[in-house]
């Protein structure tokens, strides 16, 4: 099996990062970054495919340099080729020219599977996994919580997780696009060691965005962010118990004696 | 890659270590895990040796059970007892070297860490603490304790001081130990100290070890040990065994400049002197849960004791196990974040223990010691009968 997993790379958001002075997106400096947590699970996804029925794993980000983190723990987890589609610092790129960047570079290239994660960390869109089937005009299952691959059929079985506790299950022709659910499986540890190693030794091809982006016709983005502000919680809706747990306790107690729950 | 030599020479050092083993078993007789499992062979030192020994020379490491193996290797709470018995009723065998170079190999193998332990070590890696607390978060009990009262405290390595305060991850931010890291620095106001601490500390690395995670605690040790230099300390005081003894025992050469001590023995010595005259307590029956990591693998019994034996009116009671006797609290070597089999959870036997002796107190010397053992008192009901104490509160409320 020939497998494309996309990876991005999100910032690790905690306690109260700063907005930009143009309210429309984070400030991410000073932040960490890491592989988006979905993507971790397609990525293991892969890698236990090719591990039972043969094949390799690529791995595709698009952004700035320090992108490279994720696609070296690809190549570090067991993938065989990174590709990187190389952004400059401050571009910032709307998912439908994600979408059409990566399928500008994949449909030129052989493969049976495209594995992403449902959504990214940074805007929940969970877009781009079907607007790429679409452009690549092949069938897609999203939120994907369990896979089994038919190799005799050329099928992909597929079981999803809906809203209510329901799941239906598909079966899909290959080449399909699947976007993966977290706890799916369990992502590998790749250590320390393991990562400065690769980074020594492996090799990433780097394409240009803005080559790709300019043999697209007619691409421009179809979205434009007018806002970004935090979740401010009314006041009056939280009330902060104090004290020791016990005493806490009691209060709770007393508090839901009172509504009538108790 | 030398990603081949570097696991060969993990599984020949492994394989050299199991053949030593006599399978006497006399490990099993102290073996904490050995005593609160159902008792297979591999919930046992020398069990857990011999599995991760066949698993290399049957070639399974990386089988179907690897996930097994795994959970075999590192279900041991690395307590030492089993090191220390082989040493004085057999060959000597360093069964815990055997054991976290399993965890290690496995980790290189991308098969451990267990899954829980994965968020630990992202943590420890992005923020300094394996608790996932914002690493400008770690000195909020400072602060906290600065609005209180003034402090002479020095803030290293922008200031310069004598001793060195390395406050550990859970004193910063565990709530169960809030009142610990404050003690401390009211008995080093007490006596006059020039002591410091660090504006941005690390965790010592001992989780990462414990876990396998070798090139990440080489990063913390490593940078640890840049800082210690530019702050010109002579003595470095740990609040946790496990900071101490992974500073003496598992650092890089370099710490050696340094005199290295849990805050119990710095404070033993000062009994009598210097303001630290210890008064009356109210509670009258202490006994003491010896830390693994502060008696069994720093030989220090006696500090503790001398501190708890100096307060007034204080009858002090041993726990039938203790010294290099003493048992586990089942929270070491990155059992803090994994459930295992427990059955009775060591903690609970423990406060049981303490509570026959009718002891009111358990006092210890250790973070974690002190959660586990505060989690069994609820667990087994035992709040109002028994309480736990670290010892630098118990000192700190008597003077």
């Amino acid at each position: 099996m020939e497998i494309f997993v996309c990876l991005r790379q999100t910032p690790i958001i905690k306690g109260e990062p700063k907005i930009q002075m143009d309210r429309k997106s984070l400030d991410l400096s000073g932040l960490n970054r890491h592989m988006n947590e979905w993507d971790t699970y397609a990525l293991e996804e892969a890698l236990q495919m090719v591990q039972k029925h043969g094949g390799n794993v690529t791995v595709v980000s698009l952004g700035p340099k320090e992108t490279e983190d994720v696609l070296l723990h690809g190549l570090a987890a067991g993938a065989a080729k990174a590709i990187h589609i190389v952004t400059s610092d401050q571009q910032s790129i709307d998912n439908w020219t994600i979408s059409n960047v990566l399928n500008h570079f994949i449909n030129k290239q052989p493969f049976d599977l495209i594995l992403t994660g449902v959504q990214a960390e940074d805007d929940g869109c969970a877009e781009i996994g079907p607007t790429l089937a679409y452009l690549l005009e092949i069938p897609h299952g999203s939120m994907v919580v369990r896979t089994e691959y038919e190799p005799d059929q050329n099928e992909m079985k597929v079981i999803r997780e809906l809203e209510g506790g329901y799941k239906d299950s598909l079966r899909l022709k290959l080449p399909a696009l699947l976007t993966v659910q977290t706890g799916i499986n369990q992502p590998r540890y790749v250590s320390t060691m393991r990562l400065r190693r690769f980074k020594k030794e492996a090799t990433i091809t780097k394409l240009s965005f803005s080559d790709i982006a300019s043999e697209i016709k007619a691409l421009s983005p179809r979205v434009e962010i007018l806002e970004f502000f935090p979740y401010k919680p009314e006041a009056s809706q939280v009330q902060w118990l104090k004290g020791e747990p016990v005493a806490v306790a009691d209060q709770l107690f007393e508090r839901l004696r009172a509504k009538g729950v108790l | 890659m030398n990603e081949d030599k570097f696991v060969n020479q993990l599984k020949e050092n492994i394989l050299d270590i199991a053949g030593r083993c006599r399978n006497c078993n006399y490990c099993y007789s102290v073996c904490p895990l050995f005593e609160s499992t159902r008792g297979f062979q591999v919930q046992g030192p020398s069990g857990i040796l011999q599995a991760i020994s066949y698993a290399i020379k049957w070639g399974e490491i990386e089988g179907n059970e690897k996930e097994i193996l795994r959970d075999i290797l590192y279900s041991c709470t690395t307590c030492y007892s089993c090191v220390l018995k082989c040493k004085s009723r057999a060959t000597g065998v360093p069964i815990l070297e055997a054991i976290e170079g399993g965890r290690r190999l496995l980790v290189e193998l991308m098969i451990g860490p267990m899954p829980k332990q994965i968020k630990v070590l992202e943590s420890l890696e992005q923020e300094g603490n394996p608790y996932d607390e914002l690493a400008s978060k770690r000195l909020d009990w400072l602060k906290d304790l600065r609005k209180e009262r003034s402090l002479n405290n020095k803030l290293l390595p922008r200031d310069k001081a004598e001793i060195l305060l390395y406050v550990g991850c859970t004193a910063s931010y565990d709530v169960d130990l809030r009142n610990v890291a404050p003690s401390i620095v009211g008995l080093l106001e007490a006596i006059g100290a020039d002591y410091g601490i660090l504006e941005q500390e690390k965790c010592c690395g001992y989780p990462a070890k414990k876990m396998g995670e070798e090139g990440l605690f080489n990063d913390l040790a490593q940078n640890n040990l840049e800082k210690f230099n530019e702050s010109g300390v002579q003595t470095i005081l740990t609040i946790s065994p496990h900071c101490s003894n992974t500073f003496i025992n598992e650092y890089p050469e370099g710490i050696k400049k340094f005199k290295i001590q849990h805050y119990t023995e710095f404070f033993a010595e000062m009994i009598g002197r210097k303001g630290l005259n210890p008064k009356s307590r109210g509670e009258k029956v202490i006994t003491y849960q010896d830390p693994c990591d502060l008696g069994k693998r720093q030989g220090v019994y006696d500090a503790p004791r001398k501190i708890l034996k100096s307060l007034q009116g204080v009858s002090f009671v041993e726990m039938k196990r203790n010294r290099e006797n003493s048992l586990c609290c089942g929270g070491g070597g990155g059992r803090m974040w994994i459930e295992t089999e427990e059955i009775p959870r060591l903690s609970e036997t423990r406060v049981k223990e303490a509570l026959t002796l009718g002891a009111e107190i358990i006092a210890t010397a250790c973070p974690w010691c002190h959660i586990q053992l505060e989690d069994a008192i609820k667990t087994t009901r035992s709040e109002g009968k028994i309480k736990v104490k670290d010892v630098a509160e118990l000192l700190a409320e008597s003077i």
